[in-house]
């Protein structure tokens, strides 16, 4: 970083430097002149006896105003014109031993005076740039603060670059479709195209594998040091910089300065993001609310009909008339029965919502698993009806720890499942068995099996098998809920055949008890 | 209610805003014979409960005025009509709630008419039989004694020991109605009905292991899952139809 800033500062030109100090000398002569025109009235008035401490005066004014040299220039000076006031009067050509004296003792007041007042003055301007960088440093932290998009960030590290490195700075950023362009607004110098690659692939590359500096020589003779800026880990812009032919070491007042620019840019990148992280989070948050107000009204929307249509249809059966007519009673038990069924799809789809937005949130406790297959079984009979199910129970199950809604509608899931791609009049096998940590709930049905490579795609949302195809309707949610809803218990879901035509087996695991009571009854 | 005639007929108090959910509720009840009073709002609930005495209260929860609890809350200050409450899925703590704040049972929408009316059979029943509650209760080939404290099941005696019977005591005074495990647990451990649920379900599974023929299947004390519960009353058990083929 220091040898690129030492770069920038190379070729600052001296040439203000100069003028300035011959100003100086000019100042020192006119003050020596002065005590003349001062030691001349004198000596018109009265005459004088010593005229080595008139001139001691410009040589103790220049010391303290313009240092060293300007005042040794006045003592010499001083002395030489203090001739004019030593017999012959106002004659330089003849010079008296006092004469000596005196430039000897304003000589050496010259020389502790200037030393004395060049370290003062080194120490005042020292303070006076400090506090000149302090303010600069505040005045860029509260533009920067007060920046509230990345560009205007950028804008402000140029403008205040280019103020501190007196020179034309430039800003490069990825445009929305992904050309380079400058930073609109800084006062950027022309670039030819072979820098706008080089910065191109700067940005296209890691913060990690390049360094933060550049240095990029044009076959122009052009040199340019491009510098990254941005959020941590990522560059989000390069800061381009000519550089001059001429060269001068830059003040260490200057390299830092420099530096706290880019740091202080970056630094606000960093809040930025931060910031827009907040503002995303808010407004997660909102949507998460919308989401479940939506929710909530889509789910009344549409179930609030169907219950009507059902419950509706229910009474209907109940009717004699339709009693009397097998037929007219089958087609009021058939409406009942798909508006259930339609019930259960918005069901599934309303899962899915809720499982996308990551609104599903289960609420665990100890169940008994049989209650749970027991109660999937009770609730997908009708569905099951063409079907015999075959129980297999291990005695001694331990509990699981786990939402027995959710699971129940995993295992609701899966035994649709089995029904819907298993022949009618086939067996479906339930087996609840424990495993070391907990109990394995397996669904078998004698249906079309699976290939190796379905095992996994059957779980895949929308997946429906190929096989598959012509048999009985559904959405293709169902496993997929089930596999959420089993994994979001801590349980595992798998499925595995014999091969196609063999049946296929789906075995949810759910997590036991951490700690099983093996407290018996108080009273056996 | 005790002093109605078996001659008159019932009064049902149905409180939804949604119309057809009226009407279909209406017009099924009618069938059954009973008289039926509409409300819309939680308002005209309170004023037609005061007003007509029903003897049974369908309640829906999402009423535009206020919440179907407080309405709930309002009637059990000062009456012990049978309320039964229609919810939705995925609400199993607000039926917990509701049925400890009263409400003796619940139905889920979308709901079958023969559903609801089985639910209204159980409730009707126990509002006539409180005061002169039979000491006998049959269920299948399940026989409860609870005065003599006997059980006797497919002509058998069943022991129970004394914890598991005070379950079945507690499930039994209110046969085919669903106790939350907080009810359960409160008859139970009166003094600290806090503790782990593990003790009633593990309670549950001695008691079903001495009377259910198959306690992997049960068809008596049956699970209301997340919620509670039950006790099948004969009716329920027949309805209840375990016809599936077990191995």
């Amino acid at each position: 970083m220091t040898d690129f800033w030492t770069d920038v500062f190379k070729g600052f030109g001296p040439t203000w430097r100069r003028r300035l100090a011959l100003v100086r000398y000019v100042g020192a002569g006119a003050l020596v002149c002065l005590a003349t025109a001062l030691g001349a009235a004198l000596a018109w008035l009265t005459p004088l006896d010593s005229v080595s401490a008139l001139y001691m005066l410009p040589v103790v004014v220049s010391a303290v105003r313009h240092g060293t040299g300007p005042a040794v220039f006045a003592a010499l000076l001083g002395a030489l014109m203090s001739s004019l006031f030593y017999p012959p009067l106002f004659s330089v050509l003849v010079v008296q031993p006092a004469q000596f004296v005196d430039l000897v003792v304003s000589l050496v007041v010259a020389l502790t005076i200037g030393r004395l007042t060049a370290r003062i003055r080194a120490e005042m301007l020292a303070a006076r740039e400090r506090e000149r960088q302090i303010r600069h440093l505040y005045r860029l932290g509260s533009d920067m603060a007060a920046a509230s998009d990345t560009n205007s960030i950028y804008r402000l590290v140029a403008d205040h670059m280019g103020e501190a490195l007196e020179r034309r700075v430039a800003i490069f950023v990825a445009g929305r479709d992904g050309r380079i362009e400058v930073v609109p607004g800084s006062t950027a110098p022309p670039h030819p195209d072979r820098l706008v690659e080089a910065i191109e692939s700067l940005l296209a590359t890691s913060s990690a594998e390049r360094e933060e500096t550049e240095r990029l020589q044009l076959p122009a003779g052009e040199s340019w040091l491009l510098c990254r800026l941005g959020e941590a880990g990522r560059a989000g812009a390069v800061l381009a910089v000519p550089l001059a032919q001429e060269s001068r070491e830059p003040s260490d007042e200057w390299v830092a300065q420099a530096r706290s620019i880019l740091n202080e840019g970056s630094r606000s990148l960093d809040r930025l993001g931060l910031t827009r992280a907040v503002k995303e989070r808010n407004l997660r948050r909102r949507t998460d609310e919308l989401r479940d107000i939506l929710l909530e009204s889509v789910s009344h929307e549409l179930r609030t009909p169907i219950a009507g249509i059902m419950g509706s249809a229910g009474v209907l059966a109940t009717a004699a008339p339709l009693r009397a007519d097998p037929r007219l009673l089958e087609l009021a038990q058939g409406i009942e029965a798909e508006a259930r069924r339609l019930d259960l799809r918005v069901q599934n789809l309303l899962d899915v919502t809720r499982i996308r937005s990551g609104a599903l949130l289960p609420r665990l406790e100890a169940v008994d698993p049989l209650d749970i297959v027991n109660s999937a079984l009770d609730a997908a009979r009708d569905r099951l009806r063409e079907h015999r199910i075959l129980r297999a129970v291990s005695e001694d199950l331990p509990l699981v720890h786990v939402d027995a809604v959710l699971v129940e509608q995993a295992l609701i899931n899966l035994l649709e499942n089995a029904a819907k791609f298993s022949p009618a009049g086939s067996a479906i096998r339930v087996s609840v068995k424990p495993t070391a940590d907990g109990v394995a709930i397996a669904v078998g049905d004698a249906g079309a099996g699976l290939d190796e490579g379905q095992t996994e795609q059957i779980f895949e949302r929308f997946y429906r098998g190929e096989r598959h195809a012509d048999l009985a309707g559904g959405s293709g949610l169902g496993l997929t809920i089930a596999r959420v809803f089993v994994e979001g218990n801590g349980g595992t879901i798998a499925a595995s055949s014999e091969g196609p035509g063999l049946g296929s087996t789906l075995c949810i695991t759910l997590p036991g008890l951490t700690e099983q009571l093996r407290k018996e009854d108080e009273d056996e | 209610m005790s002093e109605r005639t078996g001659s008159s007929t019932l009064e049902a108090l149905v409180v939804d805003d949604e119309p057809q959910i009226r009407r279909f509720l209406k017009t099924g009840l009618d069938l059954q014979g009973f008289r039926v009073t509409e409300a819309r709002t939680a308002r005209e609930a309170i004023d037609a409960a005061v007003m007509r005495a029903p003897d049974l209260v369908i309640l829906d929860l999402g009423l535009p005025d206020a919440d179907g609890a407080t309405v709930l809350a309002e009637l059990r200050s000062w009456s012990q009509v049978p309320v039964i409450v229609l919810s939705v899925r995925n609400t199993e703590a607000e039926k917990v709630a509701l049925l400890e704040a009263g409400a003796d049972d619940y139905v889920v929408k979308p709901f079958g008419m023969a559903e609801l009316l089985a639910r209204v059979g159980v409730v009707l029943r126990r509002s006539v039989s409180r005061a002169s509650s039979s000491p006998l209760l049959r269920v299948g080939g399940l026989v409860i004694d609870l005065a003599r404290r006997l059980v006797n099941r497919d002509g058998a005696v069943v022991s129970l020991s004394s914890k598991q019977f005070a379950l079945l005591r507690v499930l039994a005074t209110h046969q085919g109605m669903v106790l939350t495990h907080r009810q359960l647990m409160k008859e139970l451990w009166p003094q600290d009905p806090d503790q782990d649920v593990q003790y009633l379900r593990i309670l549950m599974k001695k008691l079903r292991n001495r009377l259910e023929p198959d306690p992997s299947r049960p068809i008596y004390l049956v699970t209301e899952l997340a919620v509670g519960y039950r006790l099948h009353t004969q009716e329920q058990f027949e309805a209840g139809g375990y016809a599936e083929a077990m191995a």
